[in-house]
């Protein structure tokens, strides 16, 4: 558990999209936090720091200790990402929404997957497809892992690992069905496209393609 | 090539491309991405064209995922035609695209060979675009 400081102003002037313009220019981020408070508490923080915060190891899971004014009751409480909107090119923050936690009750978050190992079907010329990188997990503040890792190297051409073959870190719950599938190793030859597999090939990718 | 297979009407106005890409602007699928950066339509010709020249770069091995659908259809009248007599016939089908829109995705592959695969399929397409990959923040 990676725990790192914030510091944040609150935001009074509210209710014009030009306010929260002329903060972004400035280099700000407008957010809000809610959660384990009476009240959602609109705040601002600065893009650098925010993104400083979030370029630690365990990246969005990273818990939050917001500095406030001392009379907020925000000051000195620990607050998860909760949602962060970007711009679709440029990448810099928009807004972002932050989750004031109660240490002591379970929450459900997103955890990061990662695969570990080189599939033996890889080696033998099969495509390793992730098909699932988010899991829902349900576990204690204290106990978000940064991701949860799955060895793969047993898996062969054609098989599967779905949700239930993980295995966890003790205190964590998956929420996510068992059901799911995780990562597939594909027979090769799923993008290759040669002159006369034109047409089966586009059957294929109407299929894959998404709108 | 992609098309649709029913629609609702055949004809279509022209409409205007304005703003970002709302949705579809984050990698969901693979490890790289080709965005635009431009407004454009993309034909159905284009999007095949672009896909068959990253396939061929990335040879057996990847996966490929196409992340748009020309289902806009675009009418032309006939050559030397008078103006007037009605709005022309749909002669092929087109995706709109705004900014920040990822049109293909890849997996399986190596960084290297996803930027010239990429790079390939750019120069089919109409409009500028940019190499992206998977970052979680």
């Amino acid at each position: 558990m990676i725990q790192t400081e914030l510091n944040a102003k609150l935001r009074t002037n509210r209710g014009r999209k030009s306010l929260a313009r002329n903060l972004r220019i400035e280099g700000f981020v407008p957010a809000i936090c809610y959660g384990a408070i009476s009240e959602p508490v609109p705040i601002y923080v600065s893009a650098k720091d925010l993104k400083t915060a979030l370029s630690t190891e365990a990246k969005t899971h990273v818990l939050i200790n917001m500095k406030l004014d001392k009379s907020s009751e925000l000051n000195g409480r620990i607050v998860l990402l909760k949602d962060i909107d970007k711009h679709p090119l440029k990448k810099s923050y928009i807004h972002a929404d932050f989750l004031v936690l109660d240490m002591e009750k379970p929450i459900v978050v997103t955890a990061d997957v990662n695969l570990v190992g080189r599939p033996v079907g890889v080696k033998m010329g099969g495509i390793l497809d992730q098909v699932r990188r988010l899991i829902k997990i349900e576990c204690l503040p204290k106990d978000i892992p940064e991701r949860i890792d799955v060895d793969i190297t047993d898996l062969d051409v054609g098989d599967s690992l779905h949700v239930s073959d993980m295995n966890v870190p003790e205190g964590i719950k998956i929420v996510s069905s068992g059901k799911l599938t995780i990562a597939v190793v594909a027979s090769p030859g799923g993008a290759t496209d040669e002159e006369g597999t034109e047409e089966a090939t586009e059957e294929a990718t109407e299929e894959e393609a998404t709108v | 090539m992609l098309s649709p297979k029913k629609v609702k009407y055949r004809k279509r106005q022209k409409g205007k491309m304005r703003g970002m890409s709302a949705r579809g602007s984050e990698l969901n699928f693979g490890d790289y991405g080709l965005q635009c950066v431009d407004h454009g339509r993309i034909t159905a010709r284009q999007i095949e064209s672009a896909r068959i020249a990253m396939t061929r770069h990335i040879k057996r091995g990847g996966r490929v995922w196409i992340r748009v659908f020309p289902d806009v259809p675009l009418t032309r009248k006939p050559a030397e035609t008078r103006m007037g007599k009605g709005k022309g016939s749909p002669e092929e089908w087109v995706a709109i695209v705004k900014p920040g829109r990822i049109m293909y995705e890849i997996e399986g592959v190596t960084e290297e060979i996803a930027k010239e695969a990429f790079r390939l399929a750019g120069h089919k397409l109409p409009i500028s675009t940019k190499f992206v990959a998977r970052e979680h923040v």
